[in-house]
């Protein structure tokens, strides 16, 4: 053990605390709960090293009275956060052993049905997220959870667990300051047991007093001693019923010990036998059955019964995960787990309808109508992001939401701190938990501050769940180049595409605006929604090139289909399908070539993701040509994918090769010309249309 | 049934050890956890912790000899029962 710890322990650890606030049937409770834990683990990883169990195990041999202690002030319907060492979190918080031990080893009965292993263990009926193994990942969800279960009326509280490890991760800094000024009943745990994988946790940081950051945050903290049962449970009582009562999140910090290595492959070379000694004899199972006892609580047999009961019950789990049945492997891609409501075949768009002139609005008109008469139906629709209800602000970076807060109240159109990964963990959380949220980026550039966020949360969770929960969150944001230079122009949409378990939107015109937003936020999943800053039409922020994209829109709130392309001009020669700018250009060109004697049909595919390959390969196959424009850059673009498909569809159908038009691969410039050399022009797409017709395909 | 227990992969870059000692002597019972025997592996001495519970019905692999990983070197159950041959 380091001096520094030494020295903080002794000034910051209060000793055993008092027996008398506990009955005997309490402290035998938690004696077993403890015990459990602990048989559990030296069973899953004796039987591990018998070659039983897939993987990998972390392990909380000598961590357990930190989960026992605070799951022990828990209630049912509290919700946990948990990391890649889950199991003691998960047993504490009432799982039971079997369906936990049948998930290590991979078997339908676990509690994820085999999809999540041993790092995400979780179940919602007992309270738990599918347990999240990307360091820190549960410290942003942790607040939307908890501003779920607020908002639905409900005193339950959330306990995130994380590691020292996870304090210098950027997610501690956001989330718990986000739930601090959310007032958030969050309990932070964090589990200090001194290293963070192989490092000391005091090479890592000058203040290792992980306690003292609640300071940081305006939150009350403590730091307790993690090998005390009864210390934990007094200190989670008293951060629960703060937070129930309306007080806010509570940091917590228990000194605690890990007695394995941090996997199983970790033979723990970096740490002295003298200190795993030490902490040895403070054994949270060993010591608190021996005061149990030497106090006269309980008799020794009791606590033998106790004890005994807890390992009789690991033994049945073992059996049953033992001889429990392997999942079908044909149940693998189930479209019910990827998604709470799973891509289904739909008819391809027709060019937009025409109505009366006084209902042609621009996009950002037609978004806001679809937003705020979709708030008016469901009071469970919350916007969450920077600028977006102060009053007298912006209404949002591009005045999509204008009025929205005078009209809804600023508890529905909610001002976060300039914290995109906390903005959008926070609103998974609260999606999970019964909101139907929408959280606001300034511009998609920024997505990549929530790739963790987006990527292995949102997109992930529900399969980790096995289909158990859902994340309707519609996460919406600007693409595309307005003279910002590299990081504010991005179309970082075709990203999302590659990552299964989220839709993709982008929006071209104001029709498919107001009726997509409303699909969407209609829709069980998270979807990505991109929007062209250029074809915006907001009268707050008139861009240079922008497109005057106004077209009718119904008064009446209606929801288009996901998943469905659109035909923008019909033609019998040759295909384009395009987005956002590079959609208006194929139009004009359409026009242009019409003159010429050729008729291109021009499509939005709209939804990258479900993207209708159906549909638009069918039209390919009746042109027998296919022109793709997009600004984002060629390699990896959506149309790589789409090029790919249909030749891989209609080899020796097409009459030329497919032809892309996009922004060069390079970041974008700022200087106006060089902006222009990067991007896609119209000359350049009527050379790859003109080129299809051609002999040679050049 | 009775248990098979097999050799750990306890070795950091090899899949042989060498059965130095067993510490529990057929017929004799174990519980889980316990030390059952002392190997070495290409880099220490190690104990081996018994699998299961119950009485230690054969060893199949003595002191001295040297198997790969995965050699099943035992048999734990209650005692009477048959073993597999």
């Amino acid at each position: 053990m380091t001096g520094v710890i030494k020295q903080e322990m002794a000034a910051g650890v209060q000793g055993f605390a008092a027996l008398q606030e506990v009955d005997k049937d309490e402290a035998l409770r938690l004696l077993e709960q403890l015990i459990l834990i602990r048989q559990f683990e030296q069973t899953a990883y004796l039987r591990f090293l018998q070659g039983e169990v897939p993987g990998t195990l972390h392990q909380y041999q000598g961590q357990e009275a930190v989960a026992v202690g605070v799951c022990s002030i828990l209630r049912r319907d509290d919700w946990i956060t948990s990391t890649h060492r889950p199991h003691g979190h998960a047993l504490a918080k009432g799982m039971d052993p079997k369906v936990a031990m049948a998930e290590i080893y991979g078997r339908a009965p676990g509690c994820l049905g085999g999809r999540g292993g041993s790092m995400h263990l979780g179940d919602p009926a007992v309270g738990m997220l599918p347990s999240i193994a990307i360091v820190g990942g549960g410290i942003t969800i942790a607040p939307g959870l908890a501003l779920g279960l607020v908002r639905s009326g409900r005193d339950a509280v959330v306990a995130c667990f994380f590691g020292d490890g996870a304090v210098n991760e950027g997610a501690f800094h956001e989330g718990v300051n986000m739930a601090a000024i959310m007032n958030l009943p969050v309990v932070f745990v964090c589990e200090n047991n001194l290293y963070s994988a192989s490092i000391p946790f005091h090479e890592t940081t000058r203040n290792t007093n992980i306690a003292s950051r609640g300071a940081a945050y305006g939150i009350p903290s403590e730091r307790v001693d993690g090998m005390d049962v009864l210390a934990v449970c007094a200190a989670a009582r008293r951060a629960v019923d703060r937070a129930r009562g309306g007080g806010g999140p509570t940091l917590i910090e228990c000194l605690t010990y890990r007695y394995v290595g941090h996997s199983r492959s970790d033979a723990r070379g970096y740490r002295t036998k003298e200190e795993e000694a030490e902490w040895q004899r403070r054994d949270p199972t060993k010591t608190f059955s021996e005061r149990l006892v030497a106090a006269g609580l309980a008799a020794q047999e009791e606590v033998d019964a106790a004890i005994q009961r807890a390992k009789d019950t690991v033994k049945a789990a073992l059996l049953f995960a033992q001889n429990a049945p392997l999942p079908a492997p044909e149940s693998a891609a189930a479209p019910e787990v990827v998604f709470a409501a799973p891509p289904i075949p739909v008819p391809i768009g027709q060019p937009l309808p025409d109505g009366s002139d006084d209902r042609n609005l621009s996009i950002v008109e037609a978004l806001r109508e679809g937003i705020s008469q979709e708030m008016a139906a469901d009071p469970t629709v919350v916007l969450l992001g920077e600028d977006i209800g102060v009053p007298g602000g912006w209404g949002g970076a591009f005045g999509v939401y204008l009025g929205l807060s005078e009209e809804f109240g600023r508890d529905r159109v909610i001002d976060t701190p300039i914290s995109e990964k906390a903005l959008v963990g926070t609103a998974i959380g609260a999606a999970i938990t019964g909101l139907r949220t929408l959280p606001d980026l300034q511009y998609a550039d920024f997505i990549f501050e929530a790739m963790d966020e987006v990527a292995n949360e949102a997109a992930k969770l529900r399969a980790m769940s096995n289909g158990k929960i859902a994340v309707p969150m519609v996460l919406r944001s600007p693409v595309g180049a307005s003279q910002r230079g590299a990081q504010h122009t991005q179309c970082p949409e075709s990203l999302f595409m590659h990552i299964p378990g989220l839709k993709v939107l982008c929006i071209s015109d104001a029709y498919t605006a107001k009726g997509a937003i409303t699909a969407a936020l209609r829709d069980p999943d998270p979807v990505l929604v991109f929007e062209h800053k250029l074809l915006y039409g907001s009268k707050r922020r008139k861009e240079a090139g922008s497109i005057d994209t106004r077209t009718f829109v119904p008064a009446e709130q209606y929801a288009l289909p996901i998943g469905q392309a659109r035909i923008r001009r019909k033609g019998s020669d040759v295909t384009i399908v395009a987005t956002f700018l590079q959609l208006y250009a194929a139009l004009e060109l359409a026009q242009e070539l019409a003159a010429e004697g050729i008729e291109c049909e021009v499509i939005d595919p709209v939804w990258l993701a479900p993207f209708d390959w159906a549909g638009i390969l069918a039209g390919v196959g009746r042109t027998r040509r296919l022109v793709i424009a997009h600004e984002a850059p060629l390699t990896g673009g959506w149309g790589a994918e789409l090029a790919a498909r249909a030749s891989a569809e209609l080899h020796g159908e097409l009459a030329a090769p497919v032809k892309r038009v996009t922004s060069l691969d390079v970041p974008m410039p700022f200087a106006p010309g060089l902006e222009a050399a990067v991007l896609p022009s119209k000359e350049e797409l009527r050379a790859a249309v003109l080129s299809t017709f051609s002999r040679s395909g050049l | 049934m009775a248990e098979a227990i097999v050799m750990p992969a306890l070795g950091e870059t090899s899949d042989e050890l060498h059965i130095d000692e067993w510490l529990v002597a057929e017929g004799e019972l174990v519980e889980l956890g316990q030390p059952l025997l002392l190997v070495e592996t290409d880099k220490a001495q190690l104990e081996v912790e018994s699998a299961a519970e119950g009485v230690v019905l054969k060893i199949l692999v003595p002191a001295g000899e040297t198997v790969q990983a995965g050699t099943t070197i035992a048999y734990v159950g209650e005692q009477g029962e048959p073993i597999p041959e």
